[in-house]
């Protein structure tokens, strides 16, 4: 109907077709009434045979004159027959004469005239007639002439009849004929009118069928997807009735169609714990609501209830369409089985790996923990035990055991060292080693790809010292490499030198690499170094990295405690220059390889702490004895607390010059407790604070720092590490291991540098936080709390302490969130702090 | 119709009662024969009242004004001659004459009236006998062979083959 009548021109088509057929009726019922008057005259014949009639008046007349002849013929005749014969003719006249037939003709004058002598002549018959008999005889002549007189007259009324009646059955013909012609026009129309209520029928029974063979395709579409989806189609109404069943869902559901049509879809196909949520969907369905976002966006995972009592993980996707009586609900059923078994493998296979990972990193902890515990009480007692003033049997025995124990810590640091994925600080790994040999074979294997520039690659060692060197020889070839290589990328056909010069008696060696290439501009040389930059104009397409070559080359440098320098002409070439501060081989003894503070130890043994008020919060009663014996012997004042509660009293009270605080101890961990200090206003908020701990993950320092540490010394304890911390904080307070002062930031990185790190810490914050504000299921607390630790660092990097300290709180939170609930709530922590700040607005702050 | 056919037919039965009561002075003057194939037979003026009578007023297209009619049913006169189908041949004085089929007869018309407005008829008067139909009734009466059929100065009628 919708294509049919609905469209403009079946619409104005059909207006017509009644216009004309109301036409057609008022003309029919105007025309009626005419028409009908037309019938009833036709029917009723209001005369008899008029003019039979009159003529027939003629022959009664000349009948009469007959007998009235035959009795003069004959006197003594029937004098009946005469008079039956007057009789005859009088009661015609008379009905001439009053008869409704001849009503008209009498008005005609001729007739009038005729009729009244034809009258008169009868009237003054009757007396002879109705006399006696010898009258009758005697006047039969006499009667004879007045008929005969008025023989005439009648001849008159019946041709003036014949005129007369035929112009009134004219008259009355073209009546008829004009009305047969009107009716004949009706009857035209009427044709005109049905015919093309005919044709209009037909074109729209066309239309219509065309309708329904397009909508039965359609439906013969439908069904067929309907019947190969893959997918369970489950149709429902507003009832929750059944109302369609596809194959697939057969095959799902294990009911059969028959089965399933007309039952409740709660009670066939709803595993209990699903009631709820499709009772709500049927609902509002029955209030014509939309779909909420959860449903209508797509796939809902769930469950489906087989017919025999087990259920089947599935993705049901629900639509809503209107229909007739109300809405259905369209629900799109796949079984996941497979799927699910498949994840389930993996989750099963990956919670393997985490286990596997975890199993690891408790080994770690067991290795940091409880090996380094006791190591830390044998060397600190060995350390004591020297003081003691051994016997020389005693001294040797002592050697002896602090070389083992010094063995045993290098293998678990050693093993920690490996375990080891992430770390902020460089690691030295020293071995003896010829500089000029290892030199001269790494610039061997460069030679080859100096040679593709055209360049010549010439080594020159000077100052004949043939002394091993202790140094982290992995990262000097790293140094060379960087170089050379970038030498050979910035030279074409030139010279490239090295030069290795180990000046005077000590384990200084100068290292040389110079080339005859481009050169770098007197503008550029000073931020060379910075991280991140590459030389635009002058460092042309051909360099392709990071920026980050010199950098590394600066910072391991650095982290060797040498200098490296550059000097260069545009044009000509460059030459860098670097410095290094070996030790012989030979003579080193021991190294503090396991110091994991950020400055190498220089020890100053002469100096002495007398009277500095120190606070040491350690349970584990060994390590005190030893951290208490060393401080005093550098004349320090210690207070001990055995766990952290009794740390943060103590320091409520009295005020200290430092604080040791170990980490892990019942009551109070180091952290909580450190948090509280900070946190409270007695004598020592801002006292420095110390950590004390095996848990020597970056992580762990990184989460020291955030709960207000300053530093943190890593168990077993050394004397030297100990001493030159004391010499670190209580000479001067300022933190070393505090976030960086940003203030040093352009100076450290050069402007351009620092504008950009700004950029991409504020990038780096502002995703961070969008993730944690989200806190997607595909990460772990853990892993949160990772990248919290991470985004605080860089917070404290361009000196946003709030925020630091923000972050700082949002890592300790996910780290200890075990539970749903508490994960949620350090989700909505980020997101309050993500609403409350702008991370790209973030400045440097001092 | 069937109210007004009802109507009429008590207007008739009434208008008869009074006419028989008029009619007390009548000569047993033979007015009709009827000959079927079993014979002659004579009706006078009496005879025919003998039979049931009926009455009605109408108008004709001879006559002026509404006139009375009283007489007996033709079916009635024929049956009491024995004469129940076929036809009819009726016949006037001036040997007019019509056939009327029997079945286009019936109890309600046509009438022989021996009486108008209550007098007997001269043949002037188109009498003595005139077989008229209730003209006014209906315009189903109305027609050209039912006014062929009025015959008046009717004095025999003969079965037909």
């Amino acid at each position: 109907m919708r294509y049919g009548f609905g469209s403009r021109r079946a619409r104005i088509g059909l207006g017509l077709f009644f216009l004309v057929i109301v036409t057609a009726v008022v003309g029919v019922l105007h025309f009626n009434r005419d028409m009908r008057d037309q019938i009833q005259a036709l029917s009723r014949a209001n005369s008899d045979s008029t003019q039979w009639f009159l003529a027939q008046s003629e022959v009664e007349m000349f009948a009469l004159r007959n007998a009235a002849m035959a009795l003069i013929a004959a006197p003594g005749g029937d004098l009946e027959a005469l008079r039956n014969r007057f009789d005859i003719l009088y009661s015609r006249i008379n009905t001439v004469e009053f008869g409704q037939n001849f009503a008209q003709l009498r008005q005609e004058p001729a007739v009038a005239t005729a009729l009244q002598s034809v009258k008169t002549m009868l009237a003054d018959a009757i007396p002879l007639i109705d006399g006696d008999d010898a009258t009758l005889r005697a006047a039969a002549p006499d009667l004879l002439d007045r008929i005969n007189a008025v023989a005439p007259d009648l001849r008159t009324i019946s041709l003036e009849g014949i005129s007369h009646f035929s112009q009134t059955s004219d008259a009355r013909r073209q009546t008829v004929v004009a009305t047969l012609d009107e009716l004949a026009g009706i009857i035209l129309l009427l044709f005109i009118v049905l015919a093309g209520g005919v044709l209009f029928l037909f074109l729209t029974i066309g239309s219509i069928i065309a309708q329904r063979d397009s909508i039965t395709l359609a439906r013969n579409r439908l069904n067929a997807l309907f019947e190969t989806s893959i997918d369970a189609i489950v149709v429902a109404d507003h009832r929750g009735t059944i109302r369609n069943f596809n194959s697939a869902a057969e095959r799902i559901y294990g009911y059969t169609r028959a089965e399933a049509i007309g039952a409740d879809i709660r009670d066939l196909l709803t595993p209990p714990e699903r009631l709820e949520a499709v009772e709500a969907l049927l609902e509002r369905l029955r209030r014509g609501e939309l779909l909420v976002d959860d449903n209508a966006a797509g796939i809902t995972q769930s469950r489906a209830l087989h017919k025999q009592g087990h259920t089947i993980p599935v993705e049901v996707s629900v639509s809503f369409n209107e229909d007739r009586d109300g809405n259905l609900l369209v629900a799109f059923v796949r079984d996941v089985t497979h799927r699910v078994e498949t994840e389930a493998e993996l989750i099963a296979a990956r919670d393997r790996a985490l286990e596997g990972e975890q199993a690891k990193a408790r080994m770690i902890a067991v290795m940091n923990h409880e090996m380094r515990t006791p190591l830390n009480g044998i060397l600190g007692t060995l350390d004591l035990m020297r003081d003691t003033a051994p016997t020389a049997d005693q001294a040797r025995y002592l050697a002896a055991m602090q070389h083992s124990a010094d063995l045993l810590l290098h293998h678990v640091n050693d093993v920690l060292d490996a375990s080891r994925t992430y770390n902020e600080q460089i690691q030295l790994n020293l071995t003896p080693f010829d500089p000029a040999a290892t030199i001269r074979d790494l610039l061997d294997g460069l030679r080859a790809s100096a040679r593709q520039c055209g360049n010549e690659l010439t080594f020159e060692s000077f100052g004949q010292d043939d002394r091993l060197l202790l140094g982290d020889v992995g990262k000097i070839r790293q140094v060379v490499v960087n170089l050379v290589g970038n030498a050979i990328k910035f030279t074409q056909g030139g010279q490239i030198t090295v030069q290795l010069d180990r000046i005077g008696g000590s384990g200084l060696i100068e290292l040389q690499v110079g080339d005859t290439g481009t050169g770098i501009a007197d503008q550029d040389l000073d931020r060379i170094f910075d991280e991140f930059v590459t030389l635009g104009s002058f460092f042309d397409r051909k360099a392709e990295g990071t920026g980050l070559g010199l950098a590394i080359v600066k910072r391991l440098v650095t982290a060797m405690n040498g200098e490296i320098d550059v000097v260069s002409e545009l044009g000509e070439g460059s030459a860098f220059t670097i410095r290094l501060p070996l030790a012989i081989a030979d003579e080193t003894a021991s190294i503090a390889a396991q110091d994991l503070t950020p400055a190498n130890v220089v020890a100053h043994r002469d100096d002495r702490h007398d009277d500095r008020r120190i606070l040491l919060v350690e349970d584990n009663e060994i390590n005190r004895l030893v951290a208490r014996e060393i401080l005093k012997s550098y004349g320090c004042v210690v207070t001990e607390a055995v766990d952290g509660m009794a740390g943060v009293e103590a320091a409520q009270h009295h005020p200290f010059d430092l604080v040791l605080m170990d980490i892990s101890m019942p009551r109070l961990n180091g952290v909580d407790a450190t948090g509280r200090i900070r946190a409270g206003d007695g004598a020592n908020a801002a006292t420095p604070i110390i950590a004390l701990t095996a848990h020597a993950t970056p992580e762990d320092l990184a989460r020291f720092r955030a709960a207000g540490m300053e530093d943190a010394l890593i168990k077993p304890l050394d004397r030297a590490v100990l001493k030159a911390l004391l010499d670190r904080h209580l000479v001067r307070r300022a933190p070393l291991s505090h976030p960086r002062p940003a203030s040093d930031l352009a100076s450290l990185l050069g402007a351009d540098a620092a504008a950009d790190l700004l950029d991409r810490v504020r990038r780096e914050l502002d995703d961070g936080l969008a993730r944690l504000s989200e806190a997607p299921a595909d990460m772990e607390p853990d892993d949160l709390a990772r990248l919290a630790h991470k985004m605080a660092g860089s917070a404290a990097v361009i000196g946003q302490e709030s925020m630091r300290v923000a972050l700082a709180r949002l890592e300790t939170g996910f780290r200890a969130a075990r539970t749903p609930q508490s994960r949620e709530m350090m989700r909505k922590d980020a997101s309050l702090l993500r609403a409350t700040t702008d991370c790209t607005k973030l400045q440097i702050r001092t | 119709m069937n109210m007004l056919r009802s109507a009429a037919i008590a207007a008739i039965s009434l208008a008869g009662l009074q006419a028989a009561m008029a009619d007390a002075v009548v000569a047993s003057e033979v007015l009709m024969t009827i000959t079927t194939t079993e014979g002659e037979r004579e009706y006078d003026l009496q005879a025919l009242q003998a039979l049931p009578q009926t009455s009605f007023s109408t108008s004709t297209i001879w006559t002026e004004g509404e006139q009375e009619f009283t007489g007996v049913l033709l079916s009635d006169l024929l049956s009491d001659a024995g004469i129940t189908d076929g036809e009819i041949m009726a016949t006037a004085i001036n040997d007019y004459a019509v056939e009327i089929p029997l079945d286009e007869i019936d109890d309600i018309a046509p009438i022989v009236a021996y009486h108008l407005n209550g007098e007997p008829m001269s043949v002037r008067d188109k009498g003595p006998l005139w077989i008229v139909y209730p003209y006014d009734m209906s315009v189903d009466y109305q027609t050209e062979t039912n006014y062929s059929r009025s015959i008046w100065q009717l004095d025999r009628i003969v079965q037909a083959d």
